[in-house]
C-alpha cells in the first residue's frame, strides 16, 4: 500500500537534475553560492525561475508602453507640426488644357 | 506669386488656412493660449485683431476696410516672403458679378503696393493684377460638360448655379445662409433653455450636437434640429422652384456650411454629395483660374 502511494507520487512529479563539474570554476562558485541560502535547492531554483518570469512579462510590457507612448508622441508632434503648418505639403496647383480653355471661356462669358 | 483668395461672409480662405472674417481694432492680450486664426495686424498706424470682432456682410462688404485687411492678411500669410508680389484672383456671387465685377477688380487693383504687419512680420505687398471671378464653379475643377447643380451653402448667402456643359444657365442668391440660420438658433435657446446665453457665433460649434452644458447642466438640445430643417426645407423649396432641378444630372453641396448640413439636404435632394474640401473649394478654384490666367503672361 505504501509502495503504490509512493509510485503514485512519482508519476506526479518531474525532476530536472542540475548537474555541477566540480572541476569549473564558475560551476563550483554557483553551487557554493546556492548551497549558502536559507532554503532548499529546488526551492531556491523555482524562485529563480519565478523572478525571470516576472521579469520578462514586466519588460515586455515596459517594451509595449514605450511603443505605444513613441505613436502617441509621433501622434502629438505630428498635430503640433500640422497646427503650425511646419509640415504641410505644398499641393500643386497645375491646370489641365480642358480647365483652362473652360475657365477662359467662362471668362469670355461672364464679361458679356 | 499668384494667389486664390475667397473672402467669405464667415471665413477668409486662402491656400495656407483659413480665419474668420472679422476684425476689430485692438491687441490680442497673450493669456493662455492664442486661437491660431487669430492674427495681430497693425495697418497704417492702427492696430487690429483679424480673425475676430465684427463681421462684415451686404453688397459694399468688398469695398469696406476690413475686406482689404482680411484680403491683405491672407496674401501675408500664404508667403514665406516679406516682400510679396501678387497677382490675385478672388470671387463674387455669380448674381452680384454683372454689377460689381469691373468695380471690385479696379477697386484691388488700386491698393497698389501696401505695408501691414501681421504676427510681428513686416510684409509689403504689391498687387500686380487681380481677377474676379464667380464662387460655385464646382463644374470647372471637375471638368463636367452635362447638367449640373451647385449648392454653395455659405455664412452669408446660398448661392446656387446650375451649368450645363461647363456654362452657367441659371443662378441665384438666396439669403438664407448660416448666419441667419445660427440668429433663429440662438434666439431659440436663449428663450427656451433656462440660463442659456448663447451668441450666434458659438452656434457653429454645437450644431450638431446631442447636448451641451448650460448653466452647469448637460441639457438637451437635439429641439434645435427641427430649426435647421425647417431652414433647408425652405431653401430647398426656393431652389425647386428656380432650377430645373430635375434635369441635373448630379446636385452638389459646397460652403463652410455644408458638412454641418447635409443629412438635412440629403432629405429634400438624395442625390446630393458633399464635395471633398466643401470649405475651401472656392478658394481651390480660384487656384486654378490664378495658375491658368496668370502663368501665361
Amino acid at each position: 500500500m505504501i509502495l503504490l502511494q509512493i509510485v503514485n507520487l512519482m508519476s506526479n512529479r518531474k525532476s530536472k537534475p542540475i548537474p555541477f563539474n566540480l572541476t569549473n570554476k564558475r560551476d563550483i562558485k554557483l553551487l557554493e553560492y546556492a548551497e549558502k541560502q536559507d532554503i532548499a535547492f529546488a526551492s531556491y531554483i523555482k524562485n529563480l525561475i519565478e523572478k525571470d518570469m516576472v521579469e520578462q512579462v514586466e519588460n515586455a510590457e515596459k517594451n509595449y508602453k514605450a511603443k505605444i507612448d513613441e505613436v502617441e508622441l509621433k501622434n502629438i508632434i505630428k498635430k503640433v507640426l500640422k497646427e503650425l503648418s511646419v509640415d504641410k505639403e505644398v499641393e500643386e496647383i497645375k491646370t489641365t488644357n480642358a480647365q483652362k480653355s473652360s475657365i477662359k471661356s467662362l471668362l469670355k462669358n461672364l464679361s458679356k | 506669386m499668384n494667389l486664390g483668395i475667397d473672402v467669405g461672409n464667415g471665413y477668409t480662405k486662402f491656400n495656407e488656412g483659413k480665419f474668420a472674417s472679422k476684425v476689430k481694432v485692438g491687441e490680442i492680450i497673450n493669456f493662455g493660449k492664442v486661437k491660431k486664426e487669430n492674427h495681430q495686424v497693425e495697418f497704417e498706424g492702427t492696430k487690429y485683431i483679424v480673425g475676430e470682432g465684427a463681421a462684415f456682410t451686404g453688397d459694399n462688404r468688398y469695398f469696406e476696410k476690413y475686406y482689404k485687411l482680411c484680403l491683405l492678411t491672407a496674401i501675408s500669410l500664404s508667403s514665406k516672403e516679406d516682400f510679396i508680389e501678387a497677382n490675385l484672383v478672388i470671387g463674387l456671387p455669380e448674381k452680384k458679378f454683372k454689377l460689381l465685377g469691373d468695380k471690385l477688380q479696379k477697386h484691388i487693383k488700386s491698393f497698389g503696393q501696401q505695408q501691414i504687419k501681421v504676427n510681428d512680420t513686416l510684409y509689403t505687398i504689391r498687387i500686380n493684377d487681380c481677377l474676379v471671378f464667380i464662387e460655385g464653379a464646382y463644374p470647372i475643377k471637375t471638368e463636367e460638360e452635362y447638367n449640373v447643380l451647385v449648392i454653395d451653402n455659405g455664412a452669408g448667402t446660398i448661392n446656387v448655379t446650375q451649368w450645363e456643359e461647363l456654362a452657367i444657365t441659371t443662378s441665384a442668391s438666396y439669403n438664407e445662409g448660416m448666419n441667419k440660420m445660427y440668429a433663429d438658433i440662438t434666439s431659440y435657446l436663449n428663450t427656451n433653455k433656462e440660463g442659456a446665453d448663447f451668441k450666434p457665433s458659438e452656434i457653429e460649434k454645437i450644431i450638431n450636437k446631442k447636448t451641451v452644458i448650460i448653466d452647469n447642466k448637460e441639457t438637451d438640445i437635439t429641439d434645435i434640429r427641427p430649426i435647421v430643417e425647417n431652414h433647408i426645407i425652405e431653401t430647398a423649396s426656393y431652389i425647386r422652384n428656380d432650377f430645373k432641378v430635375k434635369n441635373a444630372s448630379k446636385i452638389y453641396l459646397i460652403g463652410g456650411g455644408g458638412a454641418d448640413t447635409i443629412t438635412y439636404w440629403q432629405k429634400q435632394f438624395p442625390v446630393i454629395k458633399l464635395v471633398e474640401n466643401s470649405q475651401m473649394i472656392n478658394q481651390k478654384i480660384y487656384d486654378l483660374v490664378a495658375d491658368s490666367e496668370f502663368n501665361e503672361q
